[in-house]
């Protein structure tokens, strides 16, 4: 019963980092009806980004994220002005189609340029406070993954915040339900979608810097982690950020007990088959609009 | 399309480039050239798959490597259970296309972005099952490599390459040419048919 409760807590920590991750190609995908699925890759850059903070100048990786998310935003524009650009030019129906083909290249190219820099191997940022456990009864917490869930936490609110309160926020939402009748109104619907993209590409520079802090960072985790935000994303459906944030926290937790119960290869394949009954059932997702 | 004349072109360049490509053996070229040569030619096979849906039918399947990778399982467990090549490359491929109805009557429920991320999930589904099931299953036993004749499996990926390019002009020309016979009689009622 302990090592179960263990699992789970340990599922849902690094569901808060899956909830991350997912909102920043939720936005993306909602506003510009465009699938980055490079996602992976900008999580992965933002993880090494982070590491060679720590390594080459010895800042604590969670102050890092202070210079990682600002160069994830840059990078963001950057490859908005370059690749992304071009494609929401494209009518709605090639859009999709268009982005999935420059997204996979970005992704080989982003990888080997990692491999290049970084080589293949394994990369963590080893801290001080690495160790250090809250015990809760019989169940211990890593800190520094419960500061990874923390830190998340607060980015989706400071997220909904600025889509909430902000005026190009709200000019990100319009676009999102709209983008003609946005145009219409007078929002420059080209600069909202360069923002909504720039804000993606920090969130997933942000989550890859706690991921390589709380777990560990290599060229080839693109992929996987492009997976689990499109699982979420589908699971928690588009337009909610608190959505896919407890959209993250479903799929942490529901990967911790299928390892539990069928054993850890497994648990990919768990969050898979719950992704593809979602979206053959209720493709809105659960919490969709 | 263009017009007859172009698409005759074409039909003679890519008739040309795989009689060519036939010769290349009988030139002895080295081993990786070979190689590079098949690798080329299943390239052309795989990618003339993915566009009958992709091209075609505007539906991008980011899971066909499932296809495939079910394709290569089936041929590999057969062979080395003793069943000479073909016919367990034709059972591989006879396993994939039931495996692909199977998947196409889930997936074709959804539409564009969703139909591509539904097959990925359902690709990866496959992969990360079967390394698990079966860890050791990309590795050929010794004999098997010892045997291995790469010009016989020069001339096969040709054979598959060239059949499916000229299967699916066929297919092409089959609509096209009613379509362009319909553009005497009324553009409107020709519009129907392409």
């Amino acid at each position: 019963m302990t090592v179960l409760a263990q699992q789970l807590l340990l599922g849902l920590l690094i569901g808060g980092l899956y909830g991350l991750a997912a909102a920043g190609l939720s936005l993306v995908f909602g506003v510009m009806r465009v699938l980055n699925v490079a996602h992976g890759e900008l999580i992965m850059l933002g993880g090494y980004g982070a590491f060679w903070l720590a390594t080459l100048l010895g800042v604590d990786p969670f102050a890092s994220l202070a210079l990682v998310i600002p160069g994830a935003l840059l990078l963001g524009a950057a490859l908005y002005w370059s690749l992304f650009g071009f494609v929401v030019r494209a009518p709605e129906e090639t859009r999709v189609k268009n982005s999935l083909l420059i997204g996979f290249g970005l992704a080989l190219a982003l990888h080997a340029l990692a491999v290049r820099l970084w080589t293949a191997d394994e990369r963590s940022i080893p801290t001080s406070y690495a160790g250090a456990v809250l015990t809760l009864g019989d169940v211990s917490i890593p800190l520094v993954r419960l500061a990874t869930l923390a830190v998340a936490l607060v980015l989706i609110g400071a997220l909904q915040l600025l889509l909430s309160r902000w005026r190009w926020g709200k000019a990100i939402r319009a676009t999102a339900e709209d983008w003609q009748a946005a145009l219409l109104t007078g929002i420059d619907v080209r600069r909202a979608y360069l923002l909504a993209f720039a804000l993606g590409t920090a969130l997933a520079g942000a989550a890859g810097a706690l991921v390589t802090v709380a777990y560990s960072v290599s060229p080839s985790i693109g992929l996987e982690w492009t997976l689990k935000a499109l699982i979420v994303v589908v699971l928690a459906g588009l337009g909610s950020m608190a959505g896919t944030f407890v959209g993250g926290l479903v799929l942490g937790v529901a990967e911790a007990a299928s390892a539990a119960t069928f054993g850890g290869p497994y648990r990919e394949i768990v969050g898979l088959v719950i992704f593809v009954i979602v979206l053959v059932v209720r493709p809105r997702g659960l919490f969709g609009r | 399309m263009t017009g007859a004349g172009t698409e005759r072109r074409w039909g003679i360049a890519i008739l040309a480039a795989l009689g060519l490509l036939a010769l290349l053996p009988l030139a002895r070229p080295r081993e990786d050239v070979l190689n590079f040569a098949f690798l080329v030619l299943l390239s052309i096979t795989l990618a003339e798959s993915w566009n009958i849906l992709a091209g075609y039918a505007g539906q991008v399947n980011l899971g066909h490597a499932a296809f495939f990778g079910l394709g290569a399982l089936v041929t590999r467990m057969l062979w080395s259970a003793g069943i000479p090549v073909l016919l367990a490359m034709a059972a591989g491929a006879a396993t994939a296309t039931v495996f692909a109805l199977a998947i196409g009557a889930a997936a074709f429920r959804l539409r564009g972005a969703y139909f591509a991320i539904g097959t990925l999930a359902l690709g990866e589904i496959l992969r990360t099952t079967v390394n698990n099931v079966l860890p050791e299953i990309s590795t050929l036993p010794a004999g098997t490599i010892a045997g291995y004749r790469l010009t016989h499996r020069y001339y096969l990926a040709l054979t598959l390459a060239a059949v499916s390019v000229i299967v699916i002009a066929v297919a092409l020309l089959a609509c096209f040419i009613p379509a362009r016979r319909a553009t005497k009689v009324d553009p409107l009622v020709a519009l129907r048919y392409e």
